[in-house]
């Protein structure tokens, strides 16, 4: 495998900075209200109040995520990362230079933690457009960038109601769509916004069991994928009711579903447990392409679907050698994410649940998997890589994260990472 | 998901390598039918026995007679004598059944002898076309004799039949007079009527007494132990084909008759396709049982007591073959662990907090051993033992929700299967105790050895061992056995399991 990444930043903001900046504002142990180290990390004491106040000095320098985080390329240079920031019990974007609160106490006072399970999407003008859940009232919130700053919408709670995760988002005509499970009922909907700014909620039809006399499913797993389509929509969820991955796909009003993975297409007859996590994205050529885990085999496939025509195949294996002669099946693609370039070529980043490293497939994606995909190593010495994320920009260039833990494992390394891959890596 | 099987291996899920046959939806592999029979090489003769013991003859006798009837129904329709020129009217009556034996009188031939007490049957005869004569026809007793054996079809399993005609000799009373009813008649006119008698006689009683006796030896020599299948773990190649036989020609009996047990043996074969994940040992030796150590019968009461003795190097085979096919090791083999704390990494290495989420954990098992199974005693009865002499336990949780390795702990493992009879009369195994011996704790999140907290680690291990055969594996035995049958006991003798049964007999 090769080890090979370029143009790789990094930003920290670790423990050592925030001590000091609490210091320089006066926090020190004679201060008459707060005590250096009394205020959250990204907050400092008011020398005056001796209240713990948001440090706008935080501002600008690089959140620490810890968990899963979405990134998306609105221009070339210019990826946003954008993740719950645990210290800040925020949700925070990032740019590569700066940071912005969009929800949560670090961007209003009154806001409750929020900000896990975000999704992002970036409009044909560069406009990033953002769907989370609020604690709560578990109610749909969305935000969208502009040029003051974010501006945060919630959805029509008499509409929608209380939500719960997973939630997947897609932008069209500059409109976002979301797709999410409804608290009531557990089952998932498209929300979106309509011309007149009203929000519409479609429920999505559920696929019949994959057998005849078989119920329809009834429990989703932890990941939609949603790609916008000219005139439509195409929704992947995993099926945990019977370990299916399941593709939605609405063409006007119409929706339509199929199974593509943990069935046999022809026969019928389960194939496993497959689909979760997955990975969706729209080819240029319209067909769609669906990257997900194969939890029975423990590998990743790759699919290309046009009509109900489905060509997949493995692209990761779980094997590593193991002692005494054996292969040590790796806990491959427990988290994984997908990004198609406009020349058909697509990236996967996934997290190895063994090692705790993560790796990148570039694959050219015809249906043939032909020539053999190219693996790369995130090279970092041996520091842990977790939630490996991807984005492409609009020329094409493949954008990639993760947050890295040093060598001292330590949790205040977490930091950053960020990477760009090179041209000449294409297979 | 599950595709269940009428013939399906149990013996693969008596391997213990998932609780398969209760999980409804935990990638426990699939069932096939063999694709051609194991070679004869492959098989262990004896491996696996069913057992009637001498002494619970006698209660085979009285489960014979409750089955057959205690009082038959005798009838007859009108019948002509004599050339045609007299009729026996129908008559009916009833034969109360005396006492019956039953015995082996050759191996996988049972023997019935019944005996009726005293009855007479109201008969009337005449000429045609005038009144009849209606007359008593006293009988002291008939004696009936049914032979039926067990034999071995081309196929392996086994089929009961009569293995000679019925026997049935009436014995007519002596009437206090000379009956006047029989004067007219013509010579041989009495026999005529003596022959009606029998006829009734042998078609009402001896077909009951032959279906009862054909009925036990199905429940005591069932067909459906001889099953054959493959079980496919996972997906990936590591296959385990099974199949158990009568062995011997088409025709003969698998039975031997000994000084206190008839016994029904079966040999076993077991092939395993190695998967990649498993050890590549060589399975071990196919070992001719040879002898049978007696087991105590038990003292409750049984309508049709055997038992199936399984030695114990027949469940090493099967242990090894599990193994090998990767039954242990797959992704297939993830166990939810329940009954800990949520923090229960940071109970083990309290240096990992923070990085674990609060969520169960899952486990998973990488053998790099074949294991060693032995059977052994436990205070509450017997068990089967076991021990992977090298072997990783995996502990999985939840990092920013998505699954990783936490502890991935190396060592011996090991445990205890304890057979138990559930509530419904099937079998189940059910993990007496489990752990890890010299085991060496590292986490991917410290990269290498980690501090482990003995205490809470062992609670761990524990929990993994128990989730991975929890629920308790059941031995689905109404797949095997005659409807209604049941265990009512578990016992060891010597190197064998011996497993009694009872029922699987009804009354037609």
């Amino acid at each position: 495998m090769a080890r090979v990444l370029v143009a790789q930043r990094q930003r920290e903001l670790g423990l050592l900075a925030s001590f000091v900046l609490a210091w320089f504002a006066g926090c020190s142990p004679a201060a008459p209200h707060c005590e250096a180290g009394a205020c959250p990390d990204g907050y400092t004491c008011e020398a005056g109040t001796g209240l713990c106040k948001p440090a706008d000095a935080a501002v600008g320098q690089t959140p620490r995520f810890f968990g899963r985080f979405a990134l998306v390329a609105p221009s070339v240079g210019h990826a946003l990362a954008v993740g719950y920031w645990p210290e800040r019990q925020s949700l925070a974007a990032f740019d590569g230079k700066a940071t912005s609160f969009v929800a949560g106490p670090a961007a209003a006072a009154a806001d409750p933690p929020m900000g896990r399970d975000v999704a992002a999407a970036v409009a044909g003008d560069g406009t990033v457009h953002l769907a989370w859940i609020r604690p709560g009232d578990e109610s749909l919130q969305t935000a969208r960038s502009s040029s003051i700053g974010w501006k945060v919408a919630a959805v029509d709670a008499k509409a929608l109601g209380a939500v719960v995760a997973p939630v997947a988002i897609a932008v069209t005509e500059d409109r976002p769509i979301v797709a999410v499970r409804r608290a009531s009922t557990g089952l998932p909907v498209v929300v979106e916004r309509q011309p007149d700014g009203a929000w519409s909620v479609d429920a999505v039809p559920l696929p019949p069991g994959p057998r005849k006399g078989t119920a329809a499913p009834a429990q989703f797993g932890r990941s939609f994928s949603l790609v916008a389509l000219s005139g439509g929509v195409a929704l992947t969820l995993y099926d945990a009711t019977y370990g299916d991955l399941v593709l939605s796909v609405r063409n006007g009003d119409a929706w339509g579903s199929q199974r593509i993975a943990g069935v046999d297409l022809s026969s019928g007859q389960d194939d496993g447990d497959a689909g979760d996590p997955n990975a969706l994205a729209l080819a240029s050529d319209g067909a769609l392409v669906a990257a997900w885990r194969d939890a029975s085999r423990g590998e990743i496939r790759l699919a290309r679907i046009a009509g109900a025509k489905v060509q997949a195949q493995t692209v990761v294996s779980n094997i590593a050698p193991g002692p005494a002669g054996t292969a040590s099946p790796q806990w491959v693609g427990t988290a994984l994410t997908m990004a198609l370039r406009p020349d058909g070529r697509a990236a996967v980043a996934w997290f190895n649940g063994s090692s705790w490293r993560a790796g990148l497939l570039l694959q050219r994606q015809t249906g043939a998997f032909a020539p053999p995909s190219q693996k790369l190593a995130l090279d970092a010495g041996s520091g842990l890589q977790l939630w490996p994320s991807l984005a492409i920009d609009p020329d094409g260039g493949v954008h990639i994260a993760w947050i890295e833990v040093g060598r001292s494992r330590a949790l205040s390394s977490a930091r950053l990472m960020t990477a760009t891959v090179g041209p000449g890596l294409w297979p | 998901m599950i595709v269940a099987m009428r013939r399906l291996s149990p013996w693969a899920a008596l391997a213990g390598a998932c609780s398969c046959l209760a999980t409804p939806f935990a990638a426990c592999g699939s069932f096939s039918p063999l694709p051609e029979p194991v070679p004869e090489e492959a098989h262990q003769v004896n491996a696996v026995r069913v057992v009637v013991d001498h002494g619970d003859l006698p209660q085979l006798a009285e489960t014979l007679r409750s089955l057959s009837g205690t009082s038959i129904e005798l009838a007859a329709a009108p019948t002509p004598i004599a050339g045609g020129e007299f009729l026996l009217g129908a008559f009916s009556g009833t034969l109360p059944v005396a006492a019956i034996t039953v015995a082996w009188a050759a191996p996988g031939e049972l023997q019935v002898d019944a005996t009726s007490g005293p009855f007479a049957l109201a008969l009337s005869v005449g000429r045609v076309g005038e009144p009849a004569c209606a007359l008593q026809s006293p009988v002291q007793s008939a004696v009936a004799r049914v032979r039926v054996r067990v034999v071995r079809t081309s196929s392996g399993d086994t089929q009961a039949l009569l293995a000679a005609v019925p026997e049935l000799k009436v014995f007519p009373g002596k009437p206090p007079q000379p009956e006047p009813c029989l004067l007219p008649l013509p010579t041989g006119g009495a026999q005529q009527i003596e022959a009606a008698v029998h006829a009734a006689v042998q078609s009402a009683w001896l077909t009951r007494l032959s279906e009862a006796g054909l009925q036990i030896l199905r429940a005591v020599a069932p067909a459906g132990l001889a099953v054959g299948g493959q079980w496919a773990p996972g997906v990936g190649p590591g296959i385990v084909q099974v199949q158990a036989i009568y062995p011997g020609p088409p025709g003969a009996t698998p039975a031997v008759l000994g000084a206190k047990y008839a016994t029904f043996s079966l040999s076993l074969a077991t092939v395993a396709v190695r998967d990649p994940c498993a050890p590549d040992v060589a399975g071990p030796p196919l070992a001719v049982v040879e002898t049978l150590a007696p087991a105590p019968a038990p003292s409750t009461k049984a309508v049709v007591r055997r038992a199936l003795v399984v030695h114990q190097t027949a469940l090493v085979r099967l242990a090894w073959s599990a193994a090998r096919a990767g039954a242990f090791c797959r992704s297939g083999a993830v166990a939810p662990v329940t009954g800990l704390p949520l923090q229960w990494a940071t109970a083990v290495a309290p240096a990992l907090a923070g990085w674990v989420d609060d969520a169960p954990a899952q486990a998973r098992l990488l053998p790099y051993a074949t294991p060693v199974v032995e059977l052994v005693d436990t205070p509450a009865g017997p068990a089967i033992a076991w021990q992977l002499a090298d072997a990783t336990l995996e502990l999985v949780g939840r990092v920013g929700g998505v699954p990783a390795v936490v502890f991935s702990i190396r060592g011996r493992v090991h445990g205890v299967l304890r057979p138990q009879v559930t509530g419904s009369g099937q079998l189940a195994l059910h993990l007496e105790s489990g752990g890890m011996d010299s085991a060496v704790v590292s986490s991917p999140i410290a990269g290498g050895a980690v501090a482990a907290q003995a205490n809470p680690l062992e609670a761990l291990v524990r929990a993994a061992l128990q989730g991975m055969f929890a629920p308790d594996p059941v031995l689905p035995l109404s797949l095997l056995l005659p409807a209604g049958s049941v265990a009512t006991d578990v016992r060891r003798s010597g190197d064998a399991l011996w497993v009694w049964l009872d029922g699987g007999v009804s009354k037609p």
